[in-house]
């Protein structure tokens, strides 16, 4: 670097913290909220595929009656380790990751809290992953006691092996990684914002992911809680000989199960409240309602866990059942805002628009269908029938899931400097779009046709092979589409095109800066902008305007 | 700011009523003692909020660590302890040196006292010396300088001023001024945007 009276060329000579910034070293050991965040999500996007490629399997085996692609305990298996990696490696490491690289832009932060334990907690998530997958290579296979690992089919009596073992040893190295990431970035979003970004200016995504990382800090200590007991009952047993012990495991992990759930919809939510107000050029709108109703939300859904053990018969039903059909309102005030900011807007749809837009619908017969699984007398009816299998693929799989999508066509551009191709972006929404509805709502019937969950197979004379074949066409184009979307990154990333700093005139602080943004997210070239309120640079926009159109 | 804590401490105590109305429908003590316990949890890390604040905590933190090497070590270290208890006691031995060298790795990351990283300009915050640790792009690509005409470099200029002009031209102006400012609040109003 010579010294000359100028300011800084705009790229210097570079020297980071630990090593060349694009060496290996730079990456995996780095402090930047950055670089841990694009780590996490690149990480639940691999597990993505991975657990997309045992779910396109299951529906090779159920596509036809009395398939033989998997034995039955491979099948086993595959829908616990399907099930358990989306949940703990795919959905909910993705929705604090984003939280981990998107928070600390909008609120103006040069960086995450306590950068080095966030480090730390992102390699316990990776070795998580890996310790859980890895019992697919012994002898015994990799678990296949369910997502919820229930005692005392869980305990070594009944399940022998390491798969379990490894299972369970997977599940807490995750836990603790997302309980401690949840933590750093909440610290920062409460404590470390710049000045000017007071609570009431924070950006409806960051909102979000504070609601969401309270439930973590609530429910997932209860996860170590579970999982332990379940170590516990490894080692010995007869424990799970006891009522107590069953059905008190039962509420430890629900107690951290339902919460979940909503950590893998909240940010997603929130992503896009942003995507939808963008592309609508005005507001949020209802933004104090929204962050209200968010926080109600959450706390409401503390308290809604039993509705997984209405059938036990030894949960408080009421209680539970009233606190579950609560949540429509929180969950109503939040679909009319993002209803009332698109009407009257001016709309334009680049495919991260189509994906929030899409959201709306699908993630309704989720939530619609969640209602009569939360009413104890319909419960009892479907508990463990493919019409639960509907359900929670339309809120996570047709929900959550769009909204992942919606998260990364809007943010890539940010994130990487290049903008994804907009074709190619279209044509994974419209076969996504297709394909999961063609995928899940045959479930529906099959459920109501007695269809259980969790088997392999079925006989020509169950009735049920129309809508099997129907819905493993669906998962079909779904693995098209992820094809589509993994050749629309590589693309982007052989071929740049590039993106400015605000492709899309975003309304919140990140797009103030370089796209993808420095070291410490603002410099003296890329100051923080004035901050009045949530949507700061749209504030600005309209100054602008104004100021012009009053001169001219 | 204010907020920061109310939230927590607030989110803390609704979950306790809810916790509280569960009562009314007769639970076993577990499921009871249970959200007692996750309120709590919350509650405790509200109450580190709040003596964070007290203790001056609060606000953009500028002394930065260089690297994370120790917590990769320490990481690693952890899984190995936990696999342990599939693959056996030697195991988790192993994973207790790993966290011994992390222990000792963790010395002389952090930036020495009095260091800032290089120019972070907030609020009237005057941006710092020469850069220091600086790299452009923290990922993949360059970075891409923001366009003359975005928001982030704030409204352009004002027009410079006009030579001095007579009364009733610059009462013309004021009234042109004023007719186009109504109507750009009208369109704004109108467009609701
Ligand atoms: C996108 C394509 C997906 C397809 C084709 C798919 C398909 C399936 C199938 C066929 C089953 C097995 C049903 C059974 O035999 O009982 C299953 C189970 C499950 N799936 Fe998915 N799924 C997809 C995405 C997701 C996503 C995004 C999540 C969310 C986090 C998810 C969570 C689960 C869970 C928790 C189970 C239950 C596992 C268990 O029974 O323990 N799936 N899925
Ligand atoms: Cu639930």
């Amino acid at each position: 670097m010579t010294a000359t009276a100028d300011r800084p060329a705009p790229v210097e000579p570079v020297a980071s913290p630990g090593g060349e910034p694009g060496s290996i070293v730079g990456w995996l050991a780095s402090t930047d909220h950055k670089r841990i965040g694009l780590l996490t999500l690149g990480t639940a996007l691999v597990m993505m595929v991975v657990a997309g490629g045992l779910a396109l399997t299951i529906r090779t085996q159920l596509a036809q009656p009395q398939l033989h692609v998997l034995t039955n305990d491979r099948y086993d298996q595959f829908f616990t380790i399907h099930g358990s990696l989306m949940i703990y490696m795919v959905m909910t490491p993705f929705a604090i990751g984003m939280g981990l690289y998107l928070v600390p832009l909008q609120i103006g932060a040069p960086n995450v809290a306590a950068p080095r334990t966030t480090m730390f907690s992102f390699w316990l998530y990776v070795t998580g992953a890996v310790v859980m997958l890895s019992g697919f290579f012994t002898d015994s296979g990799a678990a296949d006691h369910g997502w919820y690992a229930y005692p005392p089919l869980a305990t070594g009596r009944f399940t022998p092996g390491q798969g379990v073992d490894l299972w369970i040893v997977g599940v807490a190295l995750t836990g603790l990684g997302m309980l401690i990431m949840a933590g750093t970035v909440l610290w920062t979003a409460l404590l470390k914002r710049a000045p000017g970004v007071t609570m009431l200016r924070l950006p409806v995504f960051s909102w979000s992911v504070v609601a969401s990382n309270l439930m973590v800090i609530g429910a997932f200590p209860s996860l170590l809680a579970a999982v332990g007991i379940l170590a516990i009952g490894r080692v010995r047993p007869d424990l799970f000989t006891h009522n107590a012990w069953n059905i008190g495991y039962q509420d430890v992990f629900w107690f951290f199960g339902h919460p979940v759930v909503y950590v893998m919809f909240f940010p997603y939510v929130g992503a896009i409240a942003e995507v939808i107000a963008t592309f609508a050029g005005r507001k949020f709108f209802g933004y104090k309602f929204f962050v209200v109703s968010q926080l109600l939300f959450a706390a409401l859904s503390m308290s809604v866990w039993g509705h997984h053990m209405f059938t036990t018969g030894q949960s408080s039903n009421y209680y539970f059942s009233l606190t579950s059909i609560a949540l429509v309102i929180p969950a109503g005030i939040e679909y009319f805002d993002l209803l009332a900011t698109l009407v009257g807007g001016r709309l334009r749809f680049p495919t991260a628009m189509l994906f929030g837009l899409a959201f709306i619908p699908q993630f309704l017969i989720g939530g619609l269908t969640g209602i009569m699984a939360g009413t104890p007398a319909l419960d009892y009816q479907i508990q463990d029938s493919y019409f639960l299998v509907a359900h929670w693929h339309y809120t996570l799989a047709a929900g959550s899931l769009f909204g992942l999508f919606a998260a990364v066509y809007f943010w890539f551009p940010k994130a990487t400097g290049r903008m994804l191709r907009e074709g190619l972006g279209k044509a994974h929404f419209w076969l996504w779009f297709v394909g999961t509805n063609l995928t899940f709502l045959p479930m529906f019937w099959l459920g109501f046709h007695g269809m259980p969950r969790r088997i392999p197979t079925y006989l020509p004379a169950d009735g049920f092979t129309t809508e099997n074949l129907i819905s493993s066409i669906g998962a079909a184009l779904l693995g098209l589409g992820a094809m589509v979307f993994i050749v629309n990154v590589a693309e982007s990333l052989g071929r740049p095109r590039y993106a400015g700093a605000d492709p899309w005139q975003g309304h919140t602080l990140e797009w103030a800066t370089s796209s993808p943004p420095p070291t410490f997210n603002f410099s003296a070239r890329y100051p923080i902008p004035p901050v009045h309120s949530y949507a700061p640079l749209l504030d600005l926009r309209r100054e602008r305007e104004q100021v012009r159109s009053a001169v001219e | 700011m204010k907020l920061s804590h109310g939230v927590v401490g607030a989110w803390a105590a609704s979950n306790l009523v809810l916790a509280l109305v569960h009562l009314a429908f007769r639970p076993r003590p577990l499921p009871f003692f249970i959200y007692i316990g996750g309120s709590a949890v919350v509650a405790g890390f509200g109450l580190a909020v709040l003596l964070a604040m007290r203790a001056g905590h609060d606000g953009p933190q500028r002394r930065q660590p260089r690297r994370a090497s120790a917590a990769v070590v320490a990481a690693l270290g952890a899984a190995m302890g936990l696999t342990g208890f599939a693959y056996g006691w030697w195991l988790s031995v192993l994973g207790v040196y790993l966290l011994g060298v992390a222990a000792w790795r963790v010395r002389g990351e952090r930036l020495r006292p009095g260091a800032r990283p290089w120019p972070v300009a907030l609020g009237d915050a005057q941006p710092a010396d020469r850069p220091a640790l600086v790299y452009h792009g923290s990922s993949i690509g360059t970075a891409v300088p923001v366009p003359a005409d975005h928001p982030a470099h704030g409204p352009p200029p004002p027009a410079p001023p006009a030579p001095e002009p007579s009364a009733t031209v610059r009462r013309g102006i004021l009234l042109v001024l004023l007719v186009s400012a109504a109507r750009a609040i009208v369109n704004v109003l109108k467009g609701r945007r």
